[in-house]
């Protein structure tokens, strides 16, 4: 199996993304690539080809599932884990999340401090582990 | 790695300093809006605009800890989404009430969101203690604000504390200081909100309250709604109208789930390499292993240990593992373990062999840990509530009187066998007819589960309590002389009497006698319930609701 090396994130919080750079860097010493919205995530997140890419459902604008749909015309997704993170988790929500291609979500608030080990965690079960 | 903690936590450190002084100038931004005219504020761009920025303030609010901050944004995003959805048209009074509840955390120094960092890292919870002095309070949300006053006197009879909230941000808010034992909520019929559960729950797991278990009472008896109630977590699910005992019973065993002992592994391999991984593998997920080399000290080993659930290595040189499961199954006591085979084939004729012989459960080696220690806690649970069901009375959730006597029998022994002292009490409801007759057997039924609530409360969990007959119960207290006993019971006796009952408009009072008897002075455990027994005949003579020691039974009243 790869090991789990890239990730990219976008959420249009410039705070949630400062968050998140330190705990995805420092604990968990991947390589990330940071958007703050979608529109910036078209342009990058193709070139960048991440292992997993983290998406914030709700953004002005571009919405997560909305960035996703058209971030699968530019990009190939078999060896990239989806994952979106949102405040708002029902079970129907996840279902639906789900069916966008979405392999799992995180909860809003997230833990910085775990975040790194749960994106390990996902990253194993995505690849079948 | 430490050093790479260090690093995290310094950085978070500035982090969190320059989210707090953006977060002052975002709220200052927004509570500005309250000089605008009743008429802009409300015009529909000032509400997307205010929505979008407490919803993104919110989510960085609570990730950086500001939880009270994230609380009021997270209650001002919801209140605007109602209006951009166009169910409810916004009041500009309601705007600014909002508003100027926002304005008092603008001036809220950072430390308290350090508080409230470093109480998320202590992670180590302390073993929480049974007190009944220190009541359990227990929260009930309306969805509308119809009468839950029944529910509330209900549960108070039986020494909780209840409060009831129309509103759950400010039960969050409450919880926050004071976390119930439990939350009960109780939906009405004519709830204005599609699926309230669905945003309840949402609230509470935002919040981090998600860990307090729920009790749904409903007005339907639906699929669909226990389906909703599954899938939200709810611990338990009651229809209505529903009965204080019913309630006060699913309520107790919620509570003493939380405060229930780990479940305890057996485990039995020849290998003591592999028993010792997988001893560790369940005591680091908070399960009680024991490891076992010899399967010949297998029936000791039960004996000693207790164990909820036995797992077995199928390939033992002296044994197998299913000639280890027939010889566990001789014993009637024992059927109701869980058994579970490991082994390192795949052979399936040979699992259903193991099955046959009465094994529950086949996992094959190496294990996956995740898929082991789940399999097992939820066999250990399940066995468990078997267990209770069969050995427990249904009204009081007590253990029934074969059981009682069979764990009275048990302590005796043990306390022979270490030289040791264990007492006994029985205890009987003064004047119990009468309560029937004047108020009914449901009165009745609520006095004797509110007499079995206290006692188990007010007891150590080592402490046994039986339902002996009708309104008699025995308490076995292991390690305990009889005066240790005494002043244990003598203090329930004086709280029982004090608890107020309701029926109708009635209200009445019930008090209960009780005679003591130790292991000491008794030859043999038959006299030694007929001491207490005598004792508490004593009780009854000498005018009840008194204590009488065995001891002292002997003398002259």
């Amino acid at each position: 199996m790869k090991t789990l090396q890239r990730i990219a994130h976008v959420d249009d919080d410039e705070s949630i993304r400062a968050i998140a750079k330190v705990a995805l860097e420092r604990i968990g010493k991947f390589t990330l690539l940071s958007c703050a919205s979608g529109v910036e995530a078209l342009e990058k997140v193709p070139g960048f080809a991440p292992d997993i890419l983290l998406l914030d459902v709700m953004m002005p604008g571009l919405d997560g599932p909305n960035t996703l749909k058209q971030l699968r015309e530019k990009m190939n997704f078999d060896e990239t884990a989806v994952i979106f993170m949102t405040a708002k988790v029902q079970s129907t929500e996840v279902q639906y999340y789900k069916s966008l291609g979405a392999f799992n979500v995180i909860l809003k608030p997230f833990d910085a401090m775990g975040l790194s080990d749960q994106l390990k965690n996902y990253w194993n079960q995505f690849n079948g582990e | 790695m430490a050093n790479d903690n260090q690093d995290f936590h310094k950085e978070m450190e500035i982090l969190r300093d320059d989210f707090h002084k953006k977060l002052i100038a975002e709220l200052e931004r927004i509570v500005a809006f309250s000089t605008l005219s009743d008429e802009k504020l409300c015009a529909p761009a000032t509400i997307k605009e205010l929505f979008n920025a407490s919803h993104k303030l919110a989510g960085s609010s609570l990730t950086f800890g500001y939880k009270d901050t994230g609380i009021l944004l997270r209650s001002f995003e919801h209140l605007l989404s109602h209006a951009i959805a166009g169910d409810k048209s916004l009041d500009p009074s309601q705007m600014r009430l909002k508003l100027s509840e926002l304005a008092p955390a603008i001036s809220l120094p950072s430390t308290v969101n350090e508080e409230v960092e470093n109480a998320r890292h202590t992670t180590s919870e302390p073993e929480k203690p049974l007190h009944r002095n220190e009541d359990i309070c227990i929260y009930i949300l309306e969805d509308d604000a119809s009468s839950s006053e029944t529910l509330k006197l209900g549960l108070s009879s039986f020494g909780y504390e209840v409060s009831t909230f129309t509103d759950i941000l400010t039960l969050c808010d409450r919880a926050k200081k004071t976390p119930p034992g439990a939350l009960i909520f109780n939906k009405s019929e004519s709830s204005i909100v599609e699926n309230p559960l669905d945003s309840t729950v949402e609230t509470l797991r935002e919040l981090g309250l998600n860990d307090i278990p729920m009790i749904v009472i409903s007005p339907a008896d639906g699929f669909q709604e226990k389906l909703l109630a599954a899938r939200n977590g709810v611990a338990a699910f009651l229809v209505k109208p529903v009965s204080i005992p019913a309630l006060e019973s699913s309520l107790d065993n919620l509570l003493q789930q939380n405060l229930r002992s780990p479940y305890r592994v057996l485990l039995v391999d020849d290998d003591i390499y592999t028993l010792e991984h997988h001893r560790l593998m369940l005591e680091r997920r908070g399960i009680m292993a024991h490891a076992l080399a010899k399967p010949e000290k297998t029936l000791d080993a039960i004996d000693e240990f207790h164990p909820d659930l036995l797992i077995f290595d199928l390939h033992m040189p002296l044994c197998t593992g299913i000639e280890l499961a027939e010889i566990v199954r001789y014993q009637t006591q024992l059927v109701h373990i869980p058994i579970i085979f490991l082994s390192g084939e795949r052979d399936e004729n040979r699992q259903l062999l193991a099955m046959k012989t009465g094994g529950d459960d086949f996992i094959v080696k190496p294990v996956v840990e995740e898929h082991f220690v789940t399999t097992i806690k939820s066999r250990a649970q399940r066995a468990r509530k078997l267990a209770e069901l069969m050995t427990r009375d249904s009204l009081t959730g007590l253990l029934k009187h074969t059981e009682i006597k069979e764990r009275l029998n048990h302590e005796y022994a043990r306390a022979q066998r270490n030289k040791g002292e264990v007492s006994v009490a029985m205890i009987d409801i003064d004047h119990f007819k009468k309560v029937n007759d004047t108020y009914g057997h449901q009165a009745g039924d609520v006095v004797i589960a509110t007499l079995a609530h206290l006692l188990r409360r007010g007891l150590r969990t080592t402490d046994l309590v039986g339902r002996y007959g009708g309104e008699e119960y025995m308490v076995v207290l292991p390690d305990t002389n009889t005066q240790s006993a005494m002043t244990k019971l003598d203090s329930l006796r004086a709280e029982f009497e004090t608890i107020v009952f309701r029926h109708k408009d009635e209200e009445f009072t019930c008090s209960f006698s009780g005679g003591i008897s130790s292991s000491d002075i008794a030859k043999g455990v038959d006299e030694f319930v007929e001491l207490s027994d005598r004792a508490l005949y004593r009780a009854k003579a000498k005018g009840r609701n008194c204590i009488i020691d065995a001891k002292d039974a002997s003398s002259p009243l």
